[in-house]
């Protein structure tokens, strides 16, 4: 099985630096939020401290963009490059294809999440230390929100297979999913309503980093972002297996 | 045949959404029980995010409901610091509403002086504090007022804190008004305050509203009074003007299982009326009471040669020895009374020595470093006396001791002496002969006076500290170390000129906003190159062989 996923996997990695999807990625994710986070939100100048919080504050959003942008090929691709019969031909099953791509996108988010890096180190080193530990988790956190975000837009571009399609939808999705935990805040429910409140922090997406970007691991917002990853493999399972016999 | 495939596709779509659906009634278990059974790790230094256990407790042992509303002023957001202290106790708060569940209800609200003016007149009718923030719009720096304060509500009881500028020590705060509410405080503090022109109100300033703020039962003991018997804990500052009567009321409060802090210097400092400093020994008579427990509060200034405060006068730094500095590694790990304690500014201290016979019920807090001197006889003050350090006996000095014990009556062959300031006032009741002891002495009042209390607090947190040891409060100990959370950009303070920082700056934003998507840029364009130059080489491999098999098929033909 680790074979399997370990040539998709490459072959995945492959594509995205052999095109320019990854360097685009990169370089887009290093700009536009580092832009936002220094000369609209103030970075860590404004507060005056060396804290990051502002920078993962804003991620959930970052990723409504960014991660569609990135994955919304994975399937669309390779019906359009005429490759997906020959990927259900291979001698790899569909979760090893599925998990090949997911790891290998999954690497990439993550190396840009690392070049990020350079914002505390060199702040560390020039102005004021930083609570590492809180910045592990900060980072900890932003890769399991982006396996979910993964996840979900995998399953989009497999159930579209269209590359503008998936990446409408997936962003709309991610939209929904992410600000439906502000309106809780944001809207005085009426108290019978108030079941609604706790259903929309349950499934909002950055409900769920809340607790990672103060620096506090919480199993509930593991479990929530691994259970999203769960569902929405199985669903794109599905959705690839009816495309296959369909 | 076709019919045989459309019924397997029909049941193996009806597989799909049955598993399907069994996911998702396994995930909504699994959610269930995971809210109830979780686990949180905090990775935060100091476990900021995360409340201690003596805390968990007091809240799950409430039997009613408590309301927490925490109010702050919007101007609040603008300010660096403020903004990153109302953060934390948005963070914290809602913390005590998880842990306490049923019980606890906490409400967060900004409010703004336009929108809530009702609100913010009535929280400032009952006792809310308004604190000035500079605030900066368009490049200029400004003054404003803004509020941070919160209310507690406890069946019909309603206690506030005023105000809220600081995360140190925040979740103590909680603690105490808590425990006040809930009516758990059990011990009354008695203070005894005994300075030659000294007074509590306003020399002890800080230490007087510490006390107020700590504790709901503190009084003020006065000369030739008895000490009530309600007192559990003894709070004596100097020594000087006790009667002989005072000290026998104290040796009895000591004898009954009372418990004390003392805080007394083996040489009282005077300062004369040309702004010169004389040394006196202190004569008394606490000194000889505390000698016969065991206990040699030496009449002579310790200074240490290794650390201490530098005075600065005209822009010329003086060493000054005698206002020695406890150094870290100098305050004694084990004990709970100087936890927390990261040095220790003091003031002409003097030393203790313990007698053989109490070392194995004594522990000493702090001593100084091994390159400390004492002046005997010669107290001479003036700073430019320590230009050279003194190189003569240098040895450690024990300046604070714990002690827990058994220990006999001054008075065990001596008559009750007469109240002479309140003859009115007598004992009534046995001389008790021994009692068990729990005692901190500091050989250094000047610590506690308003004007050499600096802004880290150490000697109050000392003091209360020692309050927590003596009380068995020991886990308050622990949540009041709670150090300061906000980390400030610290090091700009090192950079003397301002443009250093700018300069520091720009150097974060060029290399993580531009130098490293260029870095990628031209990683991007190297494999390019690379791969046009495998690609020819290839094609070049290939054409090369296309050529060869062309020959070889000319030649046969």
């Amino acid at each position: 099985m680790f074979i399997g996923i370990w040539s998709i996997f490459k072959k995945e990695v492959k594509s995205y630096f052999n095109s320019s999807i990854a360097y685009i990625f990169l370089i887009l994710f290093l700009l536009i939020p580092n832009i936002l986070f220094f000369y609209i939100l103030g970075g860590i100048f404004k507060e005056n401290s060396a804290t990051m919080r502002t920078f993962f504050s804003m991620l959930p959003y970052v990723f409504i963009i960014f991660i569609p942008g990135l994955t919304m090929g994975a399937w669309a691709k390779e019906k359009n490059t005429g490759t997906i019969e020959l990927l259900f031909t291979l001698p790899v099953s569909q979760m090893e294809v599925l998990l090949g791509k997911f790891i290998a996108a999954l690497t990439l988010v993550i190396i840009a999440l690392a070049s990020t890096l350079a914002i505390p180190a060199l702040t560390d080193i020039f102005l004021g230390s930083f609570d590492w530990g809180q910045i592990r988790t900060q980072y900890f956190g932003a890769v399991l929100m982006a396996g979910s975000y993964i996840a979900i837009t995998f399953f989009l571009s497999s159930l579209t297979m269209e590359l503008i399609n998936s990446f409408l939808l997936s962003s709309s999705l991610l939209v929904i999913l992410t600000i439906i935990g502000y309106l809780s805040q944001a809207i005085k429910f009426p108290a019978f309503l108030d079941w609604l409140k706790v259903l929309f922090a349950q499934i909002s997406l950055s409900t769920h980093f809340t607790n990672f970007s103060k620096g506090v691991i919480d199993s509930r917002d593991v479990f929530y972002y691994i259970g999203i990853i769960v569902i929405f493999f199985y669903m794109n399972l599905q959705t690839l297996e009816n495309k296959k016999w369909g | 045949m076709k019919n045989h495939i459309i019924d397997i596709t029909k049941v193996k779509r009806i597989q799909t959404w049955i598993i399907f659906l069994l996911m998702i009634i396994n995930l909504l278990i699994t959610v269930f029980i995971f809210n109830e059974l979780y686990f949180r790790i905090d990775m935060t230094e100091g476990r900021k995010f995360s409340i201690s256990n003596i805390t968990s407790d007091l809240i799950k042992s409430l039997d009613n409901n408590l309301v927490i509303e925490y109010y702050y002023s919007d101007k609040c957001n603008a300010h660096p610091l403020m903004s990153q202290i109302v953060l934390f106790i948005k963070d914290i708060l809602i913390e005590y509403e998880r842990i306490g569940k049923k019980y606890v209800n906490v409400i967060i609200e900004e409010l703004n002086y336009q929108k809530d003016m009702e609100i913010i007149d009535d929280l400032q009718k009952s006792g809310f504090q308004f604190f000035p923030l500079s605030e900066r719009k368009m490049g200029e720096s400004r003054q404003t007022l803004a509020f941070s304060g919160i209310v507690f509500r406890y069946k019909d009881k309603e206690k506030i804190i005023p105000a809220i500028t600081t995360d140190k020590g925040f979740e103590y705060l909680i603690y105490r008004e808590i425990e006040k509410m809930l009516g758990r405080e059990k011990d009354k503090i008695g203070v005894y305050l005994s300075k030659k022109d000294k007074k509590y109100e306003d020399d002890y300033k800080s230490l007087k509203e510490s006390l107020d703020i700590e504790f709901d039962n503190v009084s003020i003991l006065d000369s030739g009074a008895n000490i009530p018997d309600d007192i559990t804990i003894l709070v004596l500052i100097g020594g000087e003007n006790l009667s002989e009567y005072d000290i026998f009321q104290i040796d009895q409060f000591l004898m009954n299982g009372g418990k004390a802090f003392i805080a007394v210097n083996g040489v009282n400092i005077i300062r004369m009326s040309g702004g010169d400093l004389i040394g006196n020994p202190n004569s008394s008579k606490l000194i000889p009471l505390l000698k016969n427990y065991g206990f040699s509060v030496e009449k002579y200034i310790i200074g240490d040669n290794d650390s201490f405060y530098p005075i600065y006068n005209n822009n010329i730094i003086y060493r000054y020895p005698v206002w020695p500095e406890i150094k870290p590694q100098n305050f004694n790990k084990t004990h709970v009374a100087v936890k927390g304690l990261r040095h220790l500014l003091l003031f002409w201290p003097t030393a203790v020595n313990i007698d053989d016979n109490i070392k194995d019920k004594t522990e000493v807090l702090f001593h100084t470093t091994e390159r400390a001197f004492s002046l005997i006889d010669d107290f001479n003050l003036d700073v430019l006396h320590y230009k050279i350090p003194f190189n003569v006996n240098e040895q450690k000095y024990d300046l604070a001791v714990a002690f827990e014990g058994k220990i006999s009556t001054f008075f065990k062959d001596r008559d009750i002496p007469d109240n002479i300031i309140n003859p009115n006032v007598k004992f009534s009741g046995n001389i008790k002969k021994s009692g068990n002891v729990k005692m901190v002495l500091i050989c250094n009042d000047i610590i506690f006076e308003h004007n050499y209390i600096n802004e880290d607090n150490e000697s109050l947190y000392l003091l209360l500290n020692s309050i927590d040891w003596l009380t068995g409060n020991e886990g308050l100990i622990e949540i009041r170390s709670k150090q300061r959370f906000s980390r400030p950009l610290d090091k700009i303070s090192k950079t003397s000129i301002d443009s250093g920082f700018y300069t520091r700056k720009n150097i974060i934003i060029s290399i993580s906003t531009y130098i490293m998507p260029l870095l990628f840029f031209i990683m991007a364009i190297l494999i390019k190159i690379l791969r046009n130059i495998k690609n020819r080489e290839l094609r070049f491999l290939y054409d090369k062989s296309e050529e060869a098999i062309n020959r070889k098929e000319r030649e046969k033909s």
